[in-house]
């Protein structure tokens, strides 16, 4: 099992300097650059080419891409993601706040649409064709195929706005001291909607997983033993039938993620979705390279505990 | 020039003008129309009494630009809203722009010559710290606002002051400002200007014990932001900073020593929010009570809200134009007849009409101050197709080109498919690339062989020399150093002639005349193909009131009568 760990950590370091070059190539490949984002373009009037030509060397734009990458990992492999071009501090200490609101609205969503999601699809494997099924069914393929930017936008306007159930935005009452109370009414709807799209395909996949097992041969044995349905349901059926669902639940990170971007920006949630929106604009590269960094070692590390909790429910994998 | 830059940081745009005026010259009566009425009026009822306390929130929808406290101008809307509550000038217009009004100053007098202006401090005044405010502060304030490396300067302002631009570079510390005695204060100009008091009332007076120790001719704007004291925002305004989040909003406290009054209201809350939805969604449900909304699509849903009230501004913050690329080798738009027959093809009043929900109306010109067209040679552009073919048929258009139209993502209207139709029927074929921001479009600009057509943002102000000087950032096709390639329209030696007339002479009706004759070589060169206005629209809460309409009123640079000591709330049962 550990050299199964260490293998599979080995290769994730490769991948992960893979995704930072294509992110700063594609970073890199976007019009213009901070000096063009950062300066008043009154004020940029009235510099002359010179004055522009010291500014981008002052932020270190005149060298070759290339060249700023090596940088950049130099100072990665340091503990340092750089300073921000356009408030000059830390990268870190800038995505500080940022991210732990992120985190907080992430793993929020993503354990609701965990419990959510298998406890559903469980229900509806066990009482297969019934209303429920049908039901659950339907809204779970109009919930998946729907996206998320509309589904925020309904929430909004039928649960905020239409019912007064919930906030339109923010994180907390705006100017008041933040109760936890207060801070969980302003999560509930973008925990809603982020976990909605992620719930839905997990109950499907539940739902056939269950099914599948349900008709296994060894179930039907267990039956015939005399064994009790919910004994055979939680003592063989559910484990089987979650197996394959780590890979889909690691899988649904990345969603979640990609999800934030939009949720944050439409629920004026002060997080990484936000400020990667923010820094692009600004062309700070530093700052994108750190959320690209963040994100990207979130959904490696998904993937990783994905792969050695399937190798630790299942023997054979880690043969492989 | 008034940048309107909260409007441009919003919709992306690429401000153009790289000198020119804030705001009208009320003491050349150069003042604009008065602002309309709101179609439902959220100011103090006849009879109604103001109600003390209350907290007024407001929202402003942007996240191209990260907030700050900085009293030193980064191009950022939120900006206009700080210097309304946190800080005054020496002087402030009147809401309606045509007259000045004492602030920090009490009274000032113009020298004979015009070469001098001198500034009498009220008494008594405090900042928010307690200390008070002296000339000093005033000689000072105008010292920092040069010294800071990377801060916008308005070139007017430069070359108005004496010594401006050897002391902005660095090579001399003498600045035509002195403060004679604690009360006054004395600015000496190069030459006379008829808008003295319009380039000096752009910037908020600052205070010297606070910003002396911090700023040197290294500081940066980036240095600043990140200061404790930025954040504190001390000033002489009617409210205080109490709390600040760059990226969430600003808690603001009432000042009760303010000079003008103490604010009625306790407090005002400044929310950032990323989209305009967010912001609409929260003037529906009652979270925010006040703010700017520039997506027209949501106007109807927001009229129907029964607790709010539209506002309409005058249109003096700027309009839309198409920006002909005038370096393009070969470009149809270098004749002039080519961007008449444009003009002409465009049904401006209807998509004004349907597409911008009414709110919006045709500009004849690109100067838009409605006092200055009366009496001017205008020709009347309206939707006239014929007459578009019989002037393409006249320069022998190729139809079978197809015109590159760049339009900023974020300005990307319903009315472009209306436009390209329209445009089409008469035989000009474009073809619309949007572009995601500003940064990208400096980009795609720099080529001059990539584009021909940009829509753009104009600033207007009351002063018409904000437009005008729109044509005169980037003369001729040297164009590397602007910053905004499009406006590369060479003027003629008739337009320098009277643009130098309208910059220093001090005789209003003089000044008008040279203006007009501007206005006409503009009408028949059409620099820029002047489209429509489309004012600030405020959605405010109906039980918010104030003198005289409780709005942040952003886009007009010099100091003005937003008055916000005088927003209250209705007591709510």
């Amino acid at each position: 099992m550990r050299e199964y760990v260490i293998r599979r950590l080995l290769i994730l370091i490769p991948v992960f300097f893979l995704i930072t070059v294509i992110n700063f190539v594609l970073v890199e490949a976007m019009p213009g650059d901070a000096v063009d984002a950062m300066i008043d373009p009154r004020a940029r009037a009235m510099l002359d080419q010179d004055e522009l030509d010291a500014r981008r060397r002052s932020l270190g734009l005149d060298k070759p891409w290339p060249e700023r990458y090596v940088t950049w990992v130099g100072q990665l492999a340091q503990g340092n993601f750089g300073y921000s071009f356009y408030t000059r501090r830390p990268v870190l200490e800038e995505l500080g706040d940022w991210v732990l609101a992120t985190l907080r609205l992430q793993a929020v969503a993503f354990a609701v649409a965990v419990v959510v999601g298998l406890v559903l699809g469980v229900y509806a494997a066990l009482h297969q064709y019934s209303v429920f099924d049908y039901v659950a069914t339907l809204v779970s393929y109009l919930l998946a195929s729907v996206p998320v930017f509309f589904v925020a936008l309904a929430a909004i306007y039928w649960l905020a706005v239409g019912l007064g159930w919930f906030p339109t935005s923010g994180m907390s009452s705006f100017g008041e001291e933040a109760s936890i109370t207060d801070q969980l009414w302003h999560m509930a709807l973008p925990v809603l909607v982020l976990a909605i799209g992620s719930w839905s395909i997990l109950m499907r996949y539940t739902r056939t997983s269950m099914l599948e097992v349900l008709g296994a041969d060894y179930v039907t044995t267990a039956s015939s033993k005399g064994l009790k349905w919910h004994t055979i349901v939680r003592r063989h059926a559910l484990r089987n039938a979650f197996l394959p669902l780590i890979t889909v639940i690691a899988l649904s990170v990345p969603g979640i993620i990609a999800g934030s971007v939009l949720v944050e920006t439409v629920f004026n949630w002060p997080g990484m979705g936000q400020a990667t929106v923010v820094a692009i604009g600004r062309r700070d590269y530093p700052v994108v390279m750190g959320v690209i960094v963040i994100f990207s070692i979130t959904v490696l590390l998904a993937n990783l505990v994905a792969d050695i909790a399937y190798a630790a429910a299942d023997p054979r994998v880690r043969l492989g | 020039m008034i940048p309107m830059a909260s409007r441009i940081a919003r919709r992306g745009g690429v401000l153009l003008l790289a000198s020119a005026i804030a705001t009208g010259s009320a003491a050349m009566a150069m003042a604009a129309e008065p602002s309309s009425p709101p179609p439902a009026q959220s100011s103090a009822q006849p009879g109604s009494e103001a109600v003390q306390g209350g907290i007024y929130t407001i929202a402003y929808p942007s996240t191209g630009r990260a907030w700050t406290m900085s009293p030193f101008w980064e191009g950022s809307g939120t900006q206009f809203m700080q210097y309304y509550l946190l800080y005054d000038s020496l002087a402030k217009l009147n809401f309606d722009l045509d007259e000045w009004m004492p602030s920090l100053a009490e009274s000032w007098e113009l020298a004979p010559d015009g070469l001098s202006l001198t500034f009498t401090m009220r008494d008594g005044v405090t900042w928010h710290d307690g200390e008070p405010v002296t000339a000093d502060d005033v000689e000072y304030s105008v010292r920092a606002w040069l010294m800071v490396s990377d801060a916008y300067i308005d070139q007017p302002l430069l070359d108005l002051l004496k010594g401006g631009n050897a002391f902005r570079e660095g090579t001399s510390e003498d600045l035509g400002v002195t403060a004679t005695d604690p009360s006054t204060v004395r600015f000496e100009f190069e030459a006379p200007s008829p808008l003295y008091m319009d380039i000096i009332m752009q910037r908020p007076m600052l205070p010297k014990h606070v910003w002396e120790p911090i700023i040197t001719r290294e500081t940066t704007l980036a240095d600043i932001g990140n200061l404790p004291v930025t954040q504190q925002g001390i000033g002489t305004g009617p409210f205080k900073v109490e709390s600040f989040d760059p990226e969430q909003g600003a808690q603001y406290v009432r000042n009760p020593d303010y000079f003008g009054g103490a604010p009625n209201l306790d407090g005002v809350n400044f929310r950032l929010m990323a989209e305009e939805i967010s912001v609409a969604a929260g003037l529906e449900a009652g979270e925010i009570q006040g703010a700017a909304v520039w997506d027209v699509t949501t106007y109807p849903r927001l009229q129907e809200v029964a607790t709010l009230n539209q506002i309409v501004e005058d249109a003096v913050t700027g309009s839309y134009h198409l920006i002909p690329n005038f370096r393009k080798a070969d470009s149809p738009l270098l004749d002039a007849r080519f961007r008449q027959a444009m003009l002409y093809a465009i049904p401006r009043q209807d998509i004004a009409d349907t597409y911008l929900q009414g709110v919006a109306e045709p500009v004849r010109n690109l100067v838009y101050a409605p006092n200055y067209l009366e009496g001017a040679q205008i020709t009347d552009y309206s939707y006239d197709p014929a007459k578009a073919q019989e002037l393409l048929s006249e320069i022998g258009y190729d139809s079978s080109q197809e015109l590159i139209f760049l339009v900023q993502a974020s300005n990307d209207g319903p009315y472009f498919p209306a436009m390209q139709q329209a445009l089409a029927t008469v035989g000009i074929n474009v073809r619309f690339v949007p572009v995601a921001d500003d940064a990208g479009l400096q980009e795609i600009m720099r080529d001059p062989n990539a584009w021909d057509l940009y829509y753009e943002y104009i600033s207007h102000g009351t002063d018409p020399s904000l437009e005008l000087s729109a044509v005169m950032v980037c003369p001729g096709p040297d164009y590397d150093p602007c910053a905004h390639p499009g406006f590369n329209w060479t003027p003629t030696e008739e337009w320098d002639r009277l643009w130098g007339i309208q910059a220093t002479e001090l005789d209003p009706d003089a000044r008008k005349a040279a203006i007009q004759d501007l206005i006409a070589i503009a009408d028949q060169e059409l620099p820029t193909l002047p489209l429509w206005t489309e004012p600030n629209v405020y959605f405010l809460s109906n039980a918010v009131h104030g003198d005289p309409w409780s709005i942040y009123r952003y886009g007009v640079w010099s100091f003005n009568d937003v008055a916000p000591q005088s927003w209250w709330l209705e007591a709510t049962p």
